[in-house]
């Protein structure tokens, strides 16, 4: 299968190191859904939350719901522009960036800059701020989405000036869909809330607002907002290493349709696709001619194994096979097409009627056509339509001997005043008008039949079919055409309607369902969201089963409707969980099955269980079993996505808790620390500015020693905490240790005489990687516990060598030494020498254990003969470091 | 004769009062706020010549502080940390701070840190034409440099390296900053030329290389230059 893409986690990391602001885009359909409403609110809420946020520019026309709560932010003033002697206020991006705020806030994203600003769009100052580290908050309106320009333009014919490029959503951390329905916003319209610029844009506005034009922006927004989505899912994906689907340069589509041999043709693509690392598509084309049962089970199967082998999985309605192809592979973005071969029927060629593989060559531009035959391939080719015309239906059959009676009667009631040639426009007439409400099939037979009537019953010699006048047959024969086409036409009219009505209601049925699922946040809402819409779909009764960590299903609660199982069904439930397969009606096992149990597998486990109960004995039609399809693949993507955010809170629940320790201590180090400077500071100044009698002077100087002795005292306690609460975040570093000798020596020699302590290092520099402040202090500890425990005016010696890739930090006392038995005591916390008289936590060596072994060094004490104590640090040596 | 006015921003009075008694006998005049905006509006009315800001105040971070000080001043400005804010630290000296001290501080280090950065920016730039410092001599025309009289022999690098610290004297710089100044360059990647380098000047300009006096590293933050 595919594995995450190193650079894609690559990238990820690197964004995250950077400290790059967030986009958030409040996206609407069209002005006058409340956007700025929206954007405002949440800002007065981040503020709330103790954010700092400025207003870099914002639009409120006017409107005083908007303006007060514009009013409880702070505004950056606008740069005044003259530009062909106006005045006109665009936003200062210098005095943001100078201002750095946490989270600024961009109306109109789209807006196009006066001539003389920095840079001519208002999205380029954005991603400045951005880059700057600035979190923005923007509103942007659909149609001015660069790659739906041409879009907006074809559906409302208004022309769109200013566009942002479609990777400024890319850029997006989130985009928040600002939805209202047609019909409120032009409530809104009529009632003045919605912003126009000046009369003479009125006329066109109220074009603009019309409620076709509105529902098509607004779906365009929704699937604009429910893509992003997806991909930000993807990268969170990638980011959690969790393999996805990772686009390649190439993508491959192949066309499925109800034979075996599309089974065949969808796993060699998924290998073809494997071996390119690219994405595939499946793509099934449901033409007008009815599929039988059978038929309609197979396109379901092998959709269902394109999907469950990676594919994307895409259902077009349209009977021009080859073209419905060309155009989902243009909007996919495909490079490669697999076609299985098509064997042509006798008559085919002899007409030298083009196939499917000659259809597609000639209209793939830039695609590459691959033509496929494999064995075992049964005498129907992929995604064609099965062979022989369908069965119409009895009925209608006998509608249209009907039609011909009525007709022939009214033409009985007609041919006194018209004479017989007029009759035929009649029966015409009822041609046509089976062409609008039946199939092909009974209109041929309808005009057929006609004729037939028209010439026994009315056309002279009458009631025989013989005519005898050349006249005659000329009309005859041009009626029997003219019905012919004109039936087809009206019939091939009405079929397309049909397929675009179900296309409609279709999308809006997918629509419907993302939207419900992109605004509920509750796991458990979006299963019973899933539920509704498919009991609207199939007029059912359904229920999800959850399943816990271990994949056991969850009986109580069902989310849905209450469907009461047996012990047989929840057997199933079990059976569904561990095969990881659908079970039950129209599938392979149980079909008997009163029920439907449909898995909803996310990272190869099943995370629950569908249970469909139909309220009617009937199938489901294509229709409805892709759309389920489609709905259950949603719904999975919410389980996943829920997942998701789990992991990514319980990370940042973990960060939260280490940030108030942290905030903690920082006050505690405060606390403490603040009389300590008070005290010390004092005794300093005391000494400093004053005169004292000797004893006096002494007893001020022991007093300055006792207070920078508890500072170090409450610096180990803080460490030490730090270390056990996982606080201490090291930040190594290239550090020279003659460095962290000296500053060791100096700091450990505030409390003491310095002369004590001599150093010895070697005249090239010596370097290792480590965290400078933690080494320093470990060191610092060492040499103090040597001043304090060797002899009172002994000397202690600190001598630093390289050796075998290690750099050795010795300290040497010259005092008596510690017991052998005791040897391994002495870095444990608060242990103290037994005859330790003088002062001490008993945690020096302790923290300087942790803090060297935090650098991968080792630490060991020993006692030297004849006299003499060593505690020995060795480090691993950095890379040797070159100069330019 | 004041030596001159001391803006102190911290919110502790009692801090407040030491720094008083330090500066006071170390003859500076002082100014007290207890708050970031407050330390803000002094700053405008009674123009300071220096600025002691503490790292966490009531209403406002010291880094942001030192920040809105820099939108409007270039006053002198040194932060005063606890141990341990190494990062701080180093933002804060990136972001225009002239120098940090660590509480708990002694009054001589104090008064030092304070005195170091009021003389350069009282004397921006080099004025003299050579400089002269306990046996260490460059003249800035001929860039000739001596210690005790013995010429050194400084590569391009090296010499840019001694005149920026000599015109930092006193004062802590970032290894960052020391890079981007000498070696024009944010390249992370560069960092250990700076120690390597500072080694090399180290070795001709101190005179017991190995317990360095002039160049001295300020732990996690960057080198400061003392003059002897």
């Amino acid at each position: 299968m595919e594995r995450p893409n190193p650079d894609a986690l690559l990238l990820n990391a690197i964004a995250q190191d950077n400290q790059r602001g967030k986009l958030k885009i409040f996206f609407g359909m069209c002005p006058g859904v409340g956007k700025t409403y929206a954007m405002l609110q949440e800002a007065r809420a981040r503020q709330a939350e103790g954010l700092r946020v400025w207003i870099g520019m914002v639009y409120t026309h006017g409107r005083p719901e908007t303006e007060a709560l514009a009013q409880g932010l702070d505004i950056v003033p606008p740069k005044e522009i003259v530009y062909r002697e106006k005045t006109f206020a665009e936003m200062d991006i210098d005095a943001i960036l100078r201002l750095r705020p946490q989270l600024v806030i961009v109306d109109e994203l789209a807006h196009a800059n006066i001539p003389g600003s920095r840079h001519p769009k208002r999205y380029q100052d954005v991603l400045e701020l951005l880059s700057a580290g600035i979190d923005v908050f923007t509103t942007l309106n659909v149609q001015h989405v660069e790659s739906h320009k041409e879009d907006i333009h074809a559906v409302t014919r208004i022309v769109v000036g200013e566009s942002v490029p479609d990777t400024i959503l890319d850029e997006a951390f989130e985009i928040a869909l600002v939805d209202l329905s047609p019909q409120a916003l032009r409530k809104r319209l009529a009632e003045g809330k919605v912003y126009v610029p000046d009369q003479a844009r009125a006329a066109a506005a109220e074009n603009f607002f019309k409620t076709e034009n509105l529902t098509a922006l607004r779906e365009m927004a929704l699937r604009l907002t429910a893509e992003h989505v997806n991909r930000h899912l993807r990268s969170l994906m990638a980011a959690k290493g969790i393999a996805g689907p990772y686009q390649s340069g190439e993508r491959i589509l192949v066309a499925v349709g109800a034979t075996p041999f599309s089974e065949s043709l969808i796993r060699m693509t998924r290998r073809w696709a494997g071996m390119l690392d690219a994405s595939w598509i499946a793509l099934h084309v449901q033409s007008s001619y009815p599929l039988n049962d059978e038929q309609k089970d197979r396109v379901l199967k092998n959709l269902a194994l394109a999907r469950s082998l990676g594919a994307q999985v895409i259902d077009k309605e349209g009977d021009d096979l080859a073209r419905e192809i060309i155009e989902a592979a243009i909007k996919e973005n495909v490079t490669q097409i697999i076609v299985g071969k098509s064997p042509r029927r006798f008559w085919q060629r002899w007409f030298g009627v083009p196939t499917l593989a000659d259809k597609l060559v000639e209209l793939s531009g830039e695609i590459d056509i691959h033509v496929v035959r494999l064995s075992g391939t049964e005498n129907i080719s992929a995604g064609r339509r099965p062979s022989g015309i369908a069965q119409p239906k009895t009925r209608e059959y006998g509608l249209s001997l009907l039609m011909v009676g009525l007709a022939t009667l009214a033409a009985l009631g007609f041919e006194r005043f018209t004479g017989y040639q007029t009759l035929g426009l009649i029966y015409l007439l009822a041609v046509v008008l089976s062409g609008v409400f039946l199939g092909r099939a009974a209109t041929l037979i309808l005009a057929g039949f006609s004729a037939l009537a028209w010439d026994f019953l009315f056309i002279p010699p009458k009631y025989t079919f013989v005519i005898h006048k050349e006249y005659d047959i000329a009309m005859l024969a041009m009626f029997f055409i003219t019905a012919l086409m004109m039936g087809l036409v009206t019939s091939r009219l009405r079929r397309q309607k049909e397929i675009e009505h179900r296309q409609r209601s279709r999308s809006e049925a997918l629509y419907a369902l993302t939207r419900a699922l992109a605004v509920t946040t509750d796991i458990s809402q979006a299963m019973r969201t899933g539920t509704e819409q498919i009991n609207k779909l199939c007029r059912s009764q359904c229920a999800v089963v959850m399943t816990n960590e271990v994949g056991e299903p969850l009986f109580a609660p069902l989310l849905g409707d209450a469907i009461d199982l047996t012990e047989e069904q929840k057997g199933l439930v079990h059976w569904v969980i561990s095969n990881k397969k659908s079970a039950g009606r129209f599938s392979d096992t149980l079909s008997q099955q009163p029920l439907m149990y449909i898995p909803l597998i996310s990272s190869g486990n099943v995370k629950a269980v569908l249970v469909i109960k139909l309220l009617e004995e009937r199938q489901l039609d294509m229709t409805q079993r892709t759309l389920l399809d489609s709905f259950t693949s949603l719904m999975t993507l919410m389980l996943e996505k829920d997942e998701l955010i789990k992991i990514s809170r319980e990370a940042r629940m973990k960060q939260d808790t280490q940030n108030l320790q942290s905030a903690l201590l920082d006050n505690l180090s405060h606390e403490l620390k603040t009389p300590l400077t008070i005290i010390a500071g004092y005794l300093d100044a005391l000494l400093l500015y004053h005169e004292w009698p000797p004893d006096a002077l002494e007893l001020l100087d022991e007093s300055r020693l006792a207070s920078l002795r508890l500072t170090n005292s409450v610096d180990a306690v803080l460490d030490l905490t730090k270390l056990d609460t996982g606080n201490f975040r090291p930040n190594y570093a290239s550090c020279e240790v003659r460095d962290i000798v000296q500053e060791a020596v100096k700091q450990a020699a505030v409390t003491a005489n310095k002369d004590r302590v001599k150093t010895d290092c070697p005249q090239q520099p010596l370097y290792v990687q480590a965290d400078f402040y933690m080494l320093t202090q470990a060191l610092k500890n060492i040499i103090s516990n040597a001043l304090i425990h060797g002899p009172a005016q002994g000397n202690v010696e600190v001598k630093t060598n390289s050796l075998n890739q290690k750099i050795l930090i010795n300290v040497i006392d010259q005092g008596g030494g510690i017991p052998k038995e005791t040897l391994n005591k002495i870095f444990d916390k608060f242990y103290r020498g037994e005859q330790t008289k003088k002062g001490g936590l008993g945690l020096g060596l302790s923290i300087a254990k942790r803090f060297v072994e935090l650098n991968n060094g080792t630490i060991e004490a020993g006692n030297l003969a004849p006299r003499g104590f060593m505690v020995s640090v060795a480090l691993p040596a950095a890379e040797k470091e070159d100069g330019e | 004769m004041s030596k001159g006015l001391v803006l102190v921003i911290d919110d502790e009075p009692q801090i407040q009062k030491l720094l008083w008694v330090i500066l006071t006998h170390a003859g500076y005049t002082l100014i007290a706020a207890a708050t970031g905006q407050e330390g803000i509006s002094e700053l405008v009315y009674k123009k300071p010549q220096a600025v002691l800001l503490d790292m966490g105040l009531p209403d406002m971070e010291g880094f942001e502080a030192l920040l809105r000080i820099r939108e409007i001043s270039d006053v002198a400005v040194i932060m005063v940390s606890v141990r341990g804010q190494e990062d701080v630290k180093v933002k804060c000296l990136e972001n225009g701070a002239d120098d940090y001290i660590t509480k708990p501080f002694s009054a001589l280090e104090l008064t030092a840190r304070l005195q170091a950065v009021l003389r350069r920016k009282t004397t921006p730039g080099i004025v003299d034409e050579i400089f002269e410092n306990a046996g260490l001599r460059l003249e800035f025309n001929t860039r000739l440099a001596t210690r005790h009289g013995e010429l050194l022999k400084l590569t391009a690098i090296e010499y840019g390296l001694l005149l920026l610290f000599i015109k930092n004297a006193g004062r802590v710089l970032t290894t960052r900053q020391i890079l981007r100044d000498v070696w024009a360059t944010d390249n992370p990647e560069k960092l250990n030329s700076v120690r390597v380098y500072l080694n090399h000047l180290r070795q001709k300009i101190e005179d017991d290389p190995a317990h360095p006096k002039r160049i001295i590293n300020e732990p996690g933050v960057g080198y400061r230059f003392n003059l002897l």
